[in-house]
């Protein structure tokens, strides 16, 4: 990663801190770049997981787990695209991930699988996957028992063992001086690809966790304690905890199969659990999966003011420790960008990357912003259909989110949910003028 | 360096373009839209000359079936290329939006491709070492747009460019071969029938000169129907500048008469055809404007179907498409069932000239469902071909193969004639893949 001098100014810097791809060194996010939004959030989204999980804040400081108990949760995280979940579950990681608190383990759901050919039993193997290498990387004194009874109830197959070794070059042999449970491990490295495709071995252990699914789980479960064991033994730790990010990215089916048609599979799991799911997806379950998973927290957006309010200069503190204000914006040009954000700071990025752009670099004047904001409008404009704009013309108090066109309004950014009520994106204002 | 000849925001956004790319330490993924493929192509090579201090590295997946771009890089970029220190090299991905379109289970079938590209938006970004630059058609984007929100919104580097040059869709002399359907020559003895009709409208001439008032509706009715069948034989004789002459004289008696609307349009869309022959564009353009002025409906079909023509010899791709396709609506609505079938396949074909091929498959997976649902196994059978050949044109043969090999199963024992040429075409395609595949081989030093 690159290490910057911030706030940037140099052009050249400009237009990559501002990408809202960018990944600055984790060390320099936190000490420069990082907007604690929490102040200006209308719910005190963190502190509604952090109760949950049974950690208590107080000051400055994080309390510790106060209590371990056998009362396992799954939190079921939302929120608009951009609004900060990533950012907040990493957050949520890094902080919890401490002896005191939990071993936290974090599941990427774009880094480990592949879209096209996910099924809803992977969640499971790759949860496995993951303990079995945090108990590889940390080194934890685990039994490995489960690890191995796992291994043995879902990889030890004369066809699996053979199309590992001649597709994809592993060797899961338990000869020498591997066990059964260091072949996750070696399982691990391969297993991307193999869920990837279409082959013996994904759909032999795919129909396996489908038939026997809560004996899985139930394995699962020891593998739990296991590992819960072997993480107090090493002092890493009071408890487990998982994070799954990015999996609102899935098919909607998968979450149709996890949280309304079987909720009793990822509530057998002895852990406490963090996923996310979109947010057009958590309005329609809470309509569809009732009180099956009662805690289901959404990041909201952060409701703008006038420019000088405490929510809008948070948010041009997230550009100003960037780059240097003066040097790219004249006077009231990051105002404007803020407004235009709606609360989302990815649409904050967005546009005021664009704008840097449409100036080359050179200090951005207001002509110059107006003419991003139109552009961005136009582009968001062309997501909508008949059955949007219908249900726009029908007055912003009158959306609904049982409406599946709303739903999608809402996936797109197109309407933007604050505490409470619906507003139309900042960018689209122009081309709907009578809302 | 400035981009020339083009509309000033498109200037502007080359401009852009190049503050956005110049001398970056930090890779990134830029979409670039145009809609025509020789455009494309000359917009990447001013990228590469304007963008000098990076190598540059082309990619066509268009042969390959893409579900996941990653892995597809992975697999088939030079290793030179993948392994290369940050930000040497600038990418260049063209043929994507051919993997939108997928054959499985015997059926054509939309593809996960942008489900996946949404999910691997983050290791896209992050995980490769170069500019990735993604060249495509406003299709192709709008589909990315709604279907992978995520990683749209992660690109900042967005920019479309028209084609200022009207390239030919389709060679002409073959397009206006479909409209005449026999040969001129056949005609050397409409003379005799043409010289007889003249004749007669001239003594219908000498009677109007003579005629009393009253009887003046009758004869010249007769002069029109008259002049109608003149413009007829002229035309299948290939004298096209006196039909159109003679047609026009036609229409404006019509007109007079105040005939039924549908002969006027029906004879503006004669002399709409008549100026095509004769490659005056705008005049025919103008003719079947008028036409739609007087036709119902049902016939507006056809006249949408005809602009088409125009526009597609004037070499405007665009709206000659959108003409094709609201003839097809207007088809469907009318329930014209035959037409349906055909426009589809003339608007695949339309597709498959300019080697949009995805759009291409589109058109023709709904074909196939129209013609599965209305029995016409003779248009399925050409259906099933033009897929082939779609596949052939994209260098995926096996698929190719399969539809092919479709297409036979729908012939009767008795269609020995045709039977034999879908086997020369299979004959061929196999050589074909042969050659190819012994090309590959050499290029990557392969036994």
């Amino acid at each position: 990663m690159s290490l910057y001098s911030y706030p940037v100014v140099s052009k050249q810097q400009a237009r990559i801190v501002t990408q809202p791809d960018f990944e600055p060194d984790p060390d320099q996010f936190t000490e420069h770049l990082y907007v604690n939004l929490d102040e200006v959030r209308p719910e005190d989204f963190r502190q509604d997981v952090l109760f949950t999980l049974g950690i208590e804040e107080g000051g400055d400081a994080l309390g510790t787990l106060a209590e371990v108990t056998n009362d396992y949760t799954t939190i079921i995280v939302s929120g608009h695209r951009g609004c900060g979940k990533t950012t907040e579950l990493r957050r949520l990681h890094r902080q919890l991930d401490d002896p005191t608190r939990y071993c936290s383990v974090f599941l990427s759901i774009e880094e480990e699988m592949e879209y096209g050919s996910f099924q809803p039993e992977d969640l499971f193997v790759w949860m496995i996957i993951k303990l079995a290498q945090t108990v590889e990387e940390r080194r934890l004194p685990t039994s490995r028992a489960a690890l191995e009874q796992l291994a043995r109830q879902l990889l030890t197959d004369k066809v699996i063992e053979e199309e590992m070794r001649q597709s994809f070059e592993t060797e899961l042999s338990a000869e020498g001086e591997s066990g059964f449970d260091f072949w996750w491990v070696k399982f691990a490295a391969k297993a991307k690809a193999v869920f990837a495709g279409t082959n013996q071995t994904s759909t032999k252990i795919r129909e396996n966790v489908r038939r026997n699914t809560l004996a899985v789980i139930d394995q699962i479960n020891r593998l739990l304690i296991d590992v819960r064991g072997a993480v107090e033994k090493a002092q890493q730790g009071r408890d487990l905890l998982l994070i799954v990010d990015g999996s609102e990215k899935l098919k909607f089916e998968a979450y149709e199969y996890l949280f309304v048609q079987n909720p009793h599979l990822l509530k057998a799991l002895q852990v406490n659990l963090l996923i996310a799911v979109p947010i057009s997806s958590f309005y329609l379950m809470r309509s569809l999966a009732g009180n099956d998973f009662p805690n289901q927290l959404l990041v909201p957006m952060i409701r703008l003011g006038e420019p000088g309010t405490a929510a809008n200069e948070c948010f041009k503190e997230i550009v100003r420790k960037r780059i240097d204000e003066p040097t790219f914006f004249e006077a009231d040009v990051l105002d404007a960008c803020v407004l235009q954000s709606g609360g989302c700071a990815r649409q904050l990025l967005r546009i005021v990357h664009q704008v840097i752009i449409k100036a080359r670099g050179n200090r951005a004047t207001l002509a110059q912003a107006d003419a991003v904001f139109h552009a961005l409008g136009s582009e968001l404009r062309q997501v909508l259909d008949e059955r949007h704009v219908a249900a726009l013309h029908g007055g912003l108090d009158k959306l609904e989110l049982g409406n599946e066109a709303v739903r999608d309004m809402l996936l797109r950014l197109v309407v933007l949910k604050y505490n409470g009520h619906l507003q139309l994106n900042p960018l689209l204002r122009p081309f709907f003028l009578e809302l | 360096m400035a981009l020339t000849g083009v509309p000033d925001d498109e200037a502007t956004a080359w401009e852009e373009l190049l503050f956005t790319l110049h001398d970056r330490d930090h890779p990134t993924v830029v979409f670039m839209e145009c809609d025509s493929l020789p455009r494309q192509t000359e917009l990447e090579t001013q990228l590469q000359q304007d963008l000098p201090e990076y190598q540059h590295h082309r990619i066509d997946l268009t042969p390959y079936p893409v579900t996941s771009l990653l892995r597809a890089l992975a697999e088939r970029l030079p290793h030179d290329v993948r392994h290369s220190p940050r930000v040497r090299y600038v990418v260049h991905i063209h043929g994507l939006e051919n993997s939108l379109i997928v054959t499985e289970d015997g059926e054509l079938k939309h593809s996960l491709l942008t489900a996946q590209l949404n999910l691997e938006r983050e290791l896209l970004f992050r995980n490769v070492p170069y500019i990735l630059v993604v060249w495509s058609d406003g299709v192709f984007f709008r589909k990315l747009q709604r279907e992978a929100p995520d990683l749209w919104d992660w690109v900042t580097v967005k920019h479309r460019f028209s084609d200022p040059v009207a390239r030919p869709i389709i060679d002409p002399t073959l397009l206006l071969a479909s409209l005449q359907p026999a040969s001129i020559a056949e005609h050397a003895s409409n003379n005799n029938r043409i010289w007889e009709l003249k004749k007669e409208s001239k003594k219908v001439d000498r009677e109007l000169r003579s005629a009393q008032l009253k009887k003046a509706p009758r004869l010249l009715k007769r002069k029109v129907n008259l002049l109608i069948s003149l413009t007829t034989e002229l035309k299948e004789a290939g004298r096209y500048k006196e039909a159109e002459n003679i047609g026009r004289e036609a229409i404006r008696l019509q007109e007079k008469l105040e005939a039924e609307p549908e002969q006027i349009g029906h004879g503006w869309l004669v002399m709409g055809i008549l100026c095509l022959y004769q490659q005056h564009l705008a005049d025919a353009l103008q003719a079947f404007e008028q036409g739609k002025k007087y036709l119902n409906d049902t016939s507006q079909g056809n006249t949408h179907y005809l602009i088409n023509y125009a526009y597609s010899l004037k070499g405007e791709w665009e709206p000659a498409i959108s003409s094709l396709q609201t003839a097809l609506l207007l088809y469907q609505e009318n329930g014209k069932a035959d037409e349906v079938s055909e426009t589809l396949d003339v608007l695949g074909l339309s597709y498959s000239v300019q080697n949009q091929h995805h759009m291409a498959l589109e058109t023709y997976r709904e074909a196939i469902r129209w013609q599965k649902a209305h029995n016409y196994t003779r248009d399925l059978f050409k259906t099933y071909q033009q897929v082939a050949k779609v596949y052939t044109a994209q260098e995926r043969y096996p698929e190719a193969f399969y539809w092919y090999q479709q297409a036979l199963t729908l012939l009767p024992e008795s269609a020995q004639a045709q039977r034999e040429e879908t086997q020369e075409r299979i004959a061929h395609l196999q050589a074909q893949a042969a050659e190819n595949s012994a090309e590959a081989d050499r290029l990557s030093g392969a036994p």
